[in-house]
């Protein structure tokens, strides 16, 4: 629950006088935090914000954290059972159950709309394709909300993914509100081979980067500086005026004349003053050496074995709930790393796992997908044993 | 109580924006100077100058020079206040890490702007959004921006680590720099008007060597009026931020926050063409992840924390 300063004084002087009574709170400093005296008060507004989110493969990453594509957070059902995205049925409904958090201790997550969609099967879709949109209610935490939809997946066969994004107006953390549920389970003895399709997120080239240059010509710091300084000066000069005019005449003649003397030199001065700077910023070099940018269209992949232990609170753990776990089993992607051409709008690379050919527990091979060094999307493959 | 300060780990002017305003402050002396001289010699057309004269004369030059270089410290600042932070593309980004240094630069207007200041930086210090422009910590830190720059990486200053200072504005930054050049314009003018009020009340307007003391003490009130009509102006504004500052936070309870805390701050990235550096600036939201020392812990300790408060698994704040 949200408390406010007033809340926390009580006494006559909050009952009778409200918001008065604030006011002297103010000016007679009353601490503003929980903790008394601060060393620096961070503003409330700004830093008791709800935050509502998700399981995010995309944030994790960004972290540099292992993930899984099986998102603890979204289910897809049918007749209660949980589905894989890729082995979903044409034409035939699902429920889709998606449970949104609140990372807020104390503002509730109210009004959250909750995007629903599709992307094709793979990583780095960028085709989305909406299938609801939602709105919860998330309590503080540890208090969560689920919000389900029906889905009748679409009459030509497909394999799909799952995108759940949140949007809140006043959201703490807008880093932590993509999440993906990308599945597959395949039965399969040794070798299996599986085919990933990775779309390629700028098939029309990589975006410019827009960058430095300047300075420019700020024509505002002409009109509302120089301009005044010169209106100053020029009325100054109020004695070269006609002498038939009265003196207000001519100090407000004089102060007009200035302001557009100064402005057109000021205008003329700042553009060559900014023309020099570059060409010496330039010519000295005194600039940074450009940081080394990872090409756009470079394409890495890893593979590993990660499972996510759900919990939550102090029996979240997380030195164990993010130990990363290399491939159960020998596996590999190939290729891996590869290059998009111009104009390739997606690659189909293959999942290679030397599953062994004896009975044993299933393995899960979660293939994480960066392009130009950011997370582009994976999927989570689970291959079970006997298969063929 | 002080703001937090970072140096430049190589290259780069933190002192550049100062320059600008003296820039400022000599552009308006020297049009001053003119305007000084040009009016004594249209008082004394054709007359010989004799000593005294020439002593006024040499008196109304500097006091005009001072009275406009007073009226270009308060107008320049203004300008330069509003003109120095340049946007980046894309112009919001999400970082997390250590607070290295939290601060608040306190203190009266235009010498402390009353900003909260902190300094993001340790071994967990990542970008978390956008995660589809390509960028990385490093160019988040020296990237010029569109139109601005240069930008040159910076240090904390205290513990050495590499920062990303970060800022939320404070209302008294903004109205007092408006007040100032406001109050420094009208109070020249008043000046003026008061000096000549005064040479009418004395009779010696227009006799001889009356014109030029008459323009001296209009020199002299135009200067004296710009320094108090700024300083008040800047007193003023100063004092009207305080008040918005304080409504802006009217109902609601801040959070202490001192170094060694782990945040995520989200927020405008600008590069400050005042200090050479880049900045989120303003702070739009933040959350406290923990306060745990982080300055000397572990990235891996840390890092798991941000992830796990990031999907929900554990709450944002001090733990009770």
């Amino acid at each position: 629950m949200a408390v406010t300063a007033l809340e926390h004084r009580g006494g006559f002087c909050k009952q009778k006088l409200g918001r008065l009574c604030r006011i002297w709170d103010i000016i007679t400093r009353e601490p503003k935090t929980p903790e008394g005296d601060p060393c620096v008060r961070f503003p409330g507004h700004i830093i008791r914000k709800p935050d509502p989110c998700i399981y995010s493969q995309f944030l994790l990453m960004q972290l540099k954290r292992p993930v899984t594509w099986d998102n603890p957070d979204v289910r897809i059902l049918r007749g209660g059972v949980e589905q894989n995205t890729y082995n979903l049925t044409a034409g035939t409904d699902y429920t889709i159950d998606v449970t949104v958090h609140n990372s807020s201790r104390d503002k509730s997550a109210d009004g959250t709309v909750v995007h629903v969609r599709w992307i094709e099967f793979g990583a780095g879709g960028q085709t989305r394709n909406p299938i609801a949109t939602l709105s919860a209610d998330v309590p503080i935490w540890p208090g969560t909300t689920s919000v389900t939809t029906n889905w009748r997946t679409p009459d030509t066969p497909g394999h799909y993914c799952i995108e759940i994004e949140l949007v809140h107006p006043n959201d703490a953390n807008p880093a932590n509100n993509r999440g993906w549920n990308n599945t597959q389970v395949h039965a399969a003895n040794s070798p299996v081979t599986r085919p990933i399709r990775i779309f390629n997120r700028y098939p029309k080239g990589c975006p410019p980067i827009k960058e430095g240059g300047g300075p420019y010509l700020r024509p505002e710091r002409v009109f509302l500086g120089w301009g005044v300084l010169g209106a100053l000066a020029g009325a100054y000069l109020h004695h070269y005026g006609p002498q038939t005019w009265g003196v207000f005449e001519r100090v407000a003649a004089g102060a007009l004349l200035g302001y557009v003397i100064s402005v057109a030199i000021g205008l003329v001065s700042e553009w060559v003053y900014a023309w020099i700077k570059r060409r010496r910023k330039d010519r000295d070099g005194k600039r940074p050496p450009e940081p080394e940018r990872i090409p756009c269209h470079l394409v890495e992949i890893d593979v590993d074995s990660y499972e996510f232990t759900d919990d939550v609170g102090k029996t979240f753990d997380t030195d164990t709930a993010f130990d990363d776990k290399a491939a159960v089993w020998p596996a590999r992607v190939e290729p891996n790393p590869f290059m998009f051409a111009d104009d390739e709008v997606y690659r189909d690379v293959e999942l290679l796992v030397d599953a062994p050919d004896t009975p044993g527990p299933d393995g899960v091979f979660n293939v994480n997908v960066r392009q130009g060094g950011v997370p582009a999307g994976g999927v989570t493959v689970r291959i079970t044993r006997g298969g063929t | 109580m002080a703001g937090c300060t970072v140096v430049h780990e190589g290259p780069g002017d933190k002192d550049a924006g100062e320059g600008r305003v003296i820039g400022w402050v000599l552009g308006g002396a020297a049009l001053g100077g003119i305007a000084g001289y040009l009016s004594a010699a249209a008082a004394v057309a054709g007359a010989a100058v004799t000593p005294l004269g020439a002593l006024i004369i040499a008196g109304i030059i500097g006091f005009t020079a001072l009275g406009l270089g007073i009226v270009g410290f308060f107008v320049g600042f203004a300008v330069n206040w509003f003109d120095r932070l340049f946007a980046h593309t894309p112009s919001t980004i999400t970082m997390a890490g250590c607070i290295l240094c939290a601060g608040k630069n306190t203190g009266f207007p235009p010498w402390n702007d009353n900003d909260w200041t902190f300094n993001l930086g340790g071994e967990t210090l990542a970008l978390l959004a956008p995660t589809d422009a390509s960028l990385t910590v490093d160019e988040i830190r020296n990237r010029d921006a569109p139109e601005g720059g240069p930008a040159f990486p910076v240090i904390d200053a205290s513990s050495r680590q590499a920062a990303l200072h970060s800022e939320i504005s404070s209302h008294i930054g903004d109205y007092a720099a408006v007040g100032g050049a406001i109050g420094s314009v009208a109070g020249a003018i008043g000046g003026a008007l008061a000096g000549a009020a005064l040479c009418v009340a004395l009779g010696i307007a227009t006799f001889g060597i009356g014109a030029l003391v008459c323009l001296l003490i209009v020199a002299i009130a135009i200067a004296v009026g710009a320094a108090a009509g700024g300083l008040l102006g800047d007193a003023i504004g100063a004092a009207a931020g305080w008040i918005a500052d304080e409504l802006s936070d009217f109902d609601e309870q801040g959070e202490a926050i001192t170094r060694g805390c782990l945040m995520t701050l989200s927020g405008r990235w600008v590069t400050d063409s005042s200090h050479q550096w880049n900045e989120i600036h303003d702070i739009e939201s933040a959350q406290l992840i923990e306060c745990n020392e982080c300055i000397d812990a572990t990235g891996k300790a840390s890092g798991g924390l941000i992830a796990a408060v990031g999907i929900g698994r554990h709450p944002t704040g001090r733990d009770p």
